[in-house]
């Protein structure tokens, strides 16, 4: 196993500068026409324990951005460090026991789970595969383990040998948060977990997220397109729009200090739940331009209400800004003034 | 425009709607009823499987006839008829003329064969016959453009796979609303879009629903978007309705506790995390729906209802009228509320507030 540095100041997760373009191909002879530029050029860290939100409309290239961090794509370009090692080239054999610290929990929890497989089997295979418990008598041992797991994430015992068709929605992501916990990982990216579920249902399992990151001092990759309840569950929320980074700010500031304007734009797209607080909505002309072929400028260029001509040619570079209190605070936005 | 001193485009009485399925007949929805005024937007909300889109459904009688049985009790009073008895002929007059639908995914509801403004022109085809090939052509791209599509006269030979999800919902806006129709039923219409393009599409209604002065039935499970553009909502639970009332005393002075619960547990938007060290939680509704095909004798929400009592377990609460909240500031603009004094012994009046709970909450301060 790779030797860690042990650097307690470092970040857990370092993502430098990531690229994933799509091949897109097409004509008789299936040549390559062209790139689908889903991530282009991210940078990002998470330090241990933290929740990190990322939010974006459906193309932004937000679940690329976390499959790839997780190793379930290859990335083009740039390089993923988890706790000091860089982890981005690394073969199927040595990436082995990082798979077991960096877990996946997927939107819909129907097509995510193997529906011929009982609970017990889904996550016996991946306790036995990481040898996650020991003991003489391996299966016993495995069968109190997924006991243990089932009743932590709020399923009935009787749980453990029925299909995942038997279960309902909100029970299934219980059982694909089980899985994802079952090896015991430091690391979870959390792919719009909630978003397949009715609001009653939402509540319970961000409720569960929360206390079991808690519990077991999970740091968490928050992918969702509800800005909501990502203000709600995490402690950094990272705007993405169009494969780029456009703002990083904590969710304490988002209302207050958001700057970019398609972050403002997403806030004011949100409906506000109470109709006496009933304004305008504020409305967002067009729609987000093709991934194949994306502005040579700002991603953001051809809706944007304050663009300066300098937007059409040079991408604006995330950094922090003069007005905010934060140094975190990075905005990507050449209408915005720079620090000096 | 205000619908207070005019009549309901569309009463429904005890609308009940029965499935054949091979685990005996369930019932999908059981005695819903409501009034539609003009100009009026009327949401129903709840969850998935509580009976909001049968409710539409059965409404336009768009349900398979072979595994679908509306009770003969039901009533859907349209212009004097009762839609729930009409017959097919009939129904085809009246569907996408003067009550028309949008539903939630606009590629699956667009024909993928044909251009988008064949599709507009097939529904004025029917419904206006007299008129010609251009002068349909002439309609479509008018609506096209009233529907803030971007260059229509090029638009309209273009086919749906062109066209990105905001702009197909748009079309959809176009087919439904070109023959002026009454009232519109919208099924979810923003709920596979990106939040910037459904407050588009949430605008677009609203201007439409001004200018033609249609009545809107929207379904949602979104609070977000009924308090923004809902006049009126009706809450349903398992099959039920189980509050109704103006949008402003719902969100402000829920009645039934699970209407309360809902409201509860969404994450607000603006209301900071908090403090570090702090466990942030949301006020949830624990257990789930209970199912159709096996009800609770009583209240159909007792199991996840922190207030339940003997009676809750024995007995089914009947919907009754409760009085109206608290006087609460009014939103400005949308329409003034009030239960108009119908000259008509026709039907009974709606109350303007109901709640089906044997212990409704007791009303809310003044904010």
């Amino acid at each position: 196993m790779t030797t860690l540095t042990t650097n307690p100041s470092a970040p857990l997760l370092a993502v430098d500068n990531l690229v994933k373009h799509f091949p897109v191909r097409g004509g008789i002879l299936n040549t390559i026409k062209g790139h689908v530029h889903a991530v282009n050029g991210v940078s990002l860290s998470i330090a241990r324990g933290e929740v990190v939100g990322v939010v974006g409309e459906s193309g932004c290239g937000k679940s690329t951005l976390g499959k790839t961090i997780v190793r379930l794509t290859d990335p083009t370009s740039g390089s993923i460090t988890f706790q000091g090692v860089d982890i981005t080239r690394l073969n199927h054999a040595a990436m082995v026991p990082f798979r077991r610290r960096m877990q996946m929990i997927f939107q819909d929890p129907y097509s995510s789970l193997n529906p011929r497989l009982t609970v017990r089997k889904l996550l016996r295979e991946a306790i036995q595969f990481h040898n996650v418990v020991e003991g003489d008598d391996l299966d016993a041992a495995t069968d109190e383990y997924i006991d243990l797991l089932i009743a932590r994430v709020g399923l009935r015992k009787d749980a453990k040998d029925k299909f995942p068709h038997e279960f309902s929605g909100g029970q299934r992501q219980r059982i694909g948060i089980a899985r994802a916990l079952a090896v015991k990982p430091e690391f979870i990216v959390a792919d719009e977990p909630v978003s397949a579920l009715d609001v009653s249902i939402q509540a319970q399992v961000l409720n569960l997220l929360m206390q079991l990151k808690e519990d077991f001092g999970l740091t968490i990759l928050f992918i969702s397109h509800d800005l909501k309840v990502i203000e709600h569950f995490c402690d950094r929320v990272l705007v993405m729009y169009l494969g780029n980074l456009v703002e990083e700010v904590s969710c304490q500031d988002l209302h207050r200090r958001a700057l970019h304007p398609y972050t403002k734009a997403l806030l004011g797209a949100n409906p506000i739940d109470d109709p006496a607080d009933r304004r305008p909505i504020t409305v967002l002309q067009g729609d987000v331009p093709s991934p194949f072929n994306p502005p040579k400028g700002c991603p953001f260029v051809g809706r944007c209400p304050v663009k300066l001509p300098r937007c059409d040619t040079q991408m604006p570079p995330l950094a922090p800004r003069a007005h905010s209190a934060d140094p975190a605070h990075r905005v990507a936005c050449w209408a915005v003034p720079e620090t000096p | 425009m205000t619908p207070a001193d005019s009549q309901p485009i569309l009463r429904v009485r005890g609308l009940t709607t029965r499935f054949r399925t091979d685990r005996g007949i369930v019932t999908a929805i059981d005695d819903v009823s409501f009034d539609l005024f003009p100009g009026q937007t009327l949401g129903i909300v709840g969850e998935s499987g509580c009976g909001k889109t049968v409710t539409s459904k059965s409404i336009m009688r768009l349900l398979p006839e072979r595994t679908t049985i509306i009770d003969p009790a039901s009533q859907v009073i349209f212009e004097g008829n009762n839609l729930a008895a009409a017959d097919d002929r009939s129904m085809r007059k009246i569907r996408g003329d003067r009550i028309a639908m949008i539903f939630q995914e606009p590629m699956t509801s667009l024909n993928p064969v044909f251009t988008v403004g064949w599709q507009i022109s097939e529904a004025l085809k029917y419904h206006r016959p007299d008129l010609n090939r251009a002068a349909r052509r002439a309609r479509s791209i008018e609506m096209l453009r009233l529907v803030e599509i971007p260059e229509p006269d090029r638009r309209i030979d273009e086919y749906p796979h062109q066209l990105s999800g905001g702009m197909r919902q748009r079309v959809m806006i176009a087919i439904a609303l070109c023959c002026e129709p009454d009232i519109l039923i919208a099924d979810e219409p923003t709920t596979a879009l990106d939040v910037t393009v459904q407050a588009q599409i949430l605008a677009l209604m609203d201007a439409l629903r001004k200018k033609f002065n249609t009545a809107i039935v929207i379904i949602t499970h979104n609070l977000g978007v009924v308090a923004q553009v809902c006049d009126r909502v009706m809450v349903m639970y398992a099959g039920r309705v189980i509050e109704s009332g103006p949008v402003l005393d719902i969100f402000h002075n829920p009645r039934h506790p699970y209407t309360k619960a809902l409201l509860e547990s969404i994450p607000k938007k603006g209301r900071a995390p908090a403090a570090p060290g702090v466990p942030r939680r949301l006020p949830t509704i624990e257990g789930i729906v209970p199912s159709l095909f096996d009800l609770p004798r009583g209240c159909r929400f007792q199991d996840r209802c922190r207030f339940k009592q003997q009676l809750c377990i024995d007995r089914e609460p009947t919907l009754d009228p409760v009085a109206p909240g608290a006087p609460v500031a009014r939103s400005s603009g949308g329409p003034a509320l009030g239960r108009p004094n119908l000259g008509l012994p026709v039907l009974d009046i709606l109350p303007a507030r109901e709640v089906r709970c044997h212990f409704p909450l007791s009303q809310a301060a003044a904010p």
